[in-house]
């Protein structure tokens, strides 16, 4: 009990040092006193107009994001009972690319592209479903399977109109595909998705943990086994879809945090999910400050530097922990 | 008095073939039912009928008296609890929080585990000799242990009805008497029945005093432990030429 107090406090501490490092670094360097300043007073200072246009919406943009991306990987880990499971292993990023492409390609921008990313993903989730299901009922195996299948023929179409791209949309095709946050434009859509999915999945929390093992035993406790399913799917792939729909594909942080936080020793959905939350949000705040200060003004793709920093910090965590996972 | 759990002309069928026809069945409190039958002959598709957790073909299960269809699943959770043969555990998770999963069907939806719901899952681990591993990931037990934790889950339930599939499996010869002894005496104290699938003869004679025996195409035979565990039916069940030994204290049936 007081691990699990110890883990939540340490990530609910590092989220706001994780958000105000954010807002503080970049181009134009600013004090803590600047940025709590333009918070509390309604200044017209540039570097007051630089945080609340600027700094502040990429950060919670990608604090949203992240907390998304890691929380649809816990759910999709439990609908599929595979650690290996993440957001995007159903396909549903893999709808939002081929939409977005598209649409780059047919030369629209703005408000066209976030509504494209979000079609083609609520696309893909649908048909997934609707295979799985087929005649019978569906199993996590028969979603597994028809999920990865679909995601390699989006993936074949992606390759398909890469190939066939004129090289001006190149660039900036790349750069959603490899996750890119300077697309935000407005945080509300992603917190209130990200808020209310935190919400509900927390309301099931205790039937997750049912859930874990396995679809009989939570059959034999009371559980609507296929109304709870459904239930996450749903919620699951509408968190994948709104932070696909905020920053592209961003790999990574949906299959690790989960385990990061199992690592620390949670393993109860009710300090899982927002501890994942918490973690995942920050560790994507802490990538896209690297991301576009690192080699400024050149910005780099944030889930490439996602990948960077998750994957010698995974590894070092996992071999250094004798915890079964 | 009502009985726990009563079937009438049940007939269920798994991929087209016959489990049993016709199956007439009443269990009342205190009483031990042992299922005995070849493998693959559906004792495990009976027992998750009997549970509510497969369809029927015809017939009817009833939990005191009420129609199973008729019964919400959180409280049908009260009634009878089942112990399942197989279990895989994908992700971490300690062995107190496994057991006290079994408490899920008196937790309201909002509500967190209280005090007395983990000194009764802290209970059931002591009942199964396992206390002081609470805190130990459930993937890092022996398979015995592993057994142990899920019967304390099922413990910690308290059904009226305990479905057990295989209770001893992976368990060493000393677990093996300790548990059928603990069901047995939880059926005395709190009124209980237990339905069990058995493949060793002398637990059943021991510890059931009813038999249900699966023959092909959905026969069955029902009857007192004294009446059916004769080498005769044992031998038509089995296909196999079974001995009876006899001392002063006990029957012991070996495989000739």
């Amino acid at each position: 009990m007081y691990r699990k107090s110890y883990v939540l406090i340490a990530l609910l501490t590092l989220a706001p040092i994780a958000i105000l490092t954010a807002v503080m670094v970049g181009s134009v360097s600013l004090s803590s006193q600047d940025v709590f300043q333009s918070l509390l007073g309604n200044q017209t200072t540039p570097s007051a107009q630089i945080i609340q246009e600027l700094r502040l919406p990429r950060a919670i943009g990608a604090f949203s994001c992240g907390a998304l991306l890691a929380l649809a990987g816990v759910l999709m880990q439990v609908l599929l009972r595979n650690p290996l499971a993440d957001p995007y292993v159903l396909g549903i990023s893999g709808g939002a690319a081929v939409a977005t492409l598209l649409a780059m390609l047919a030369g629209v921008s703005g408000w066209w592209l976030t509504g494209s990313a979000f079609a083609g993903s609520l696309l893909s989730m649908f048909i997934v479903f609707g295979l799985a299901q087929g005649r019978g009922s569906w199993s996590p195996t028969r979603l597994l399977l028809t999920g990865i299948v679909v995601a390699a023929g989006w993936g074949a179409c992606v390759s398909f109109i890469l190939a066939l791209a004129p090289a001006r949309n190149l660039h900036s095709m790349l750069f959603w595909l490899m996750g890119d946050l300077s697309y935000v434009k407005t945080v509300w859509p992603g917190v209130i998705v990200m808020l209310l999915g935190l919400g509900m999945a927390l309301l099931a929390a205790r039937r997750l943990n049912v859930l874990l093992h396995g679809s009989q035993q939570a059959n034999a406790l009371g559980i609507d086994v296929s109304k709870l399913r459904l239930m996450i799917y749903l919620l699951a792939s509408l968190m994948t879809a709104t932070a696909v729909t905020i920053a592209g594909s961003i790999g990574f942080v949906g299959l690790i945090v989960p385990h990061l936080v199992r690592l620390s020793g949670i393993t109860d959905h009710r300090w899982l999910l927002p501890g994942s939350a918490l973690l995942g949000g920050s560790l994507l705040v802490i990538a896209d400050t690297f991301a576009r200060t690192v080699m400024a003004p050149q910005q780099l793709p944030v889930g490439v530097i996602m990948a960077m920093i998750g994957v010698p910090l995974f590894l070092f965590l996992l071999h250094r922990n004798n915890r079964p996972l | 008095m009502k009985p726990l759990l009563s079937v009438s002309s049940l007939q269920t069928s798994v991929a087209n073939r016959v489990i049993c026809r016709d199956l007439n069945l009443t269990i009342q409190r205190g009483e031990s039912w042992g299922i005995l039958g070849v493998n693959g002959i559906g004792k495990t598709t009976l027992l998750h009928t009997l549970a509510g957790l497969r369809d029927t073909d015809l017939g009817e299960i009833r939990y005191q008296d009420i129609p199973l269809v008729d019964i919400n699943k959180l409280e049908l959770a009260k009634q009878r609890g089942i112990l399942f043969q197989d279990k895989s555990d994908p992700f971490p998770a300690t062995v107190l929080e496994t057991v006290l999963i079994g408490r899920h069907p008196y937790i309201k939806s909002w509500q967190w585990e209280s005090m007395e719901d983990v000194a009764r899952a802290r209970r059931a681990l002591q009942q199964v000799d396992l206390a002081g591993l609470e805190n130990r990931y459930i993937n890092t037990l022996s398979g015995g242990e592993r057994q142990r934790v899920a019967i304390a889950m099922l413990i910690a339930q308290q059904p009226s009805v305990y479905l057990l599939d295989e209770p001893t499996n992976h368990l060493d010869i000393r677990h093996q008497i300790k548990i059928m002894q603990l069901f047995d005496s939880m059926k005395k104290q709190d009124d209980t029945a237990l339905v069990t699938i058995l493949h060793d003869l002398n637990l059943a004679t021991r510890f059931c005093d009813h038999i249900l025996m699966l023959f092909e195409n959905g026969k069955t035979l029902s009857g007192t432990t004294q009446e059916l565990l004769t080498t005769t039916h044992l031998e038509a069940l089995y296909g196999y030429p079974i001995h009876q030994l006899n001392d002063n204290t006990q029957t012991v049936f070996i495989p000739a």
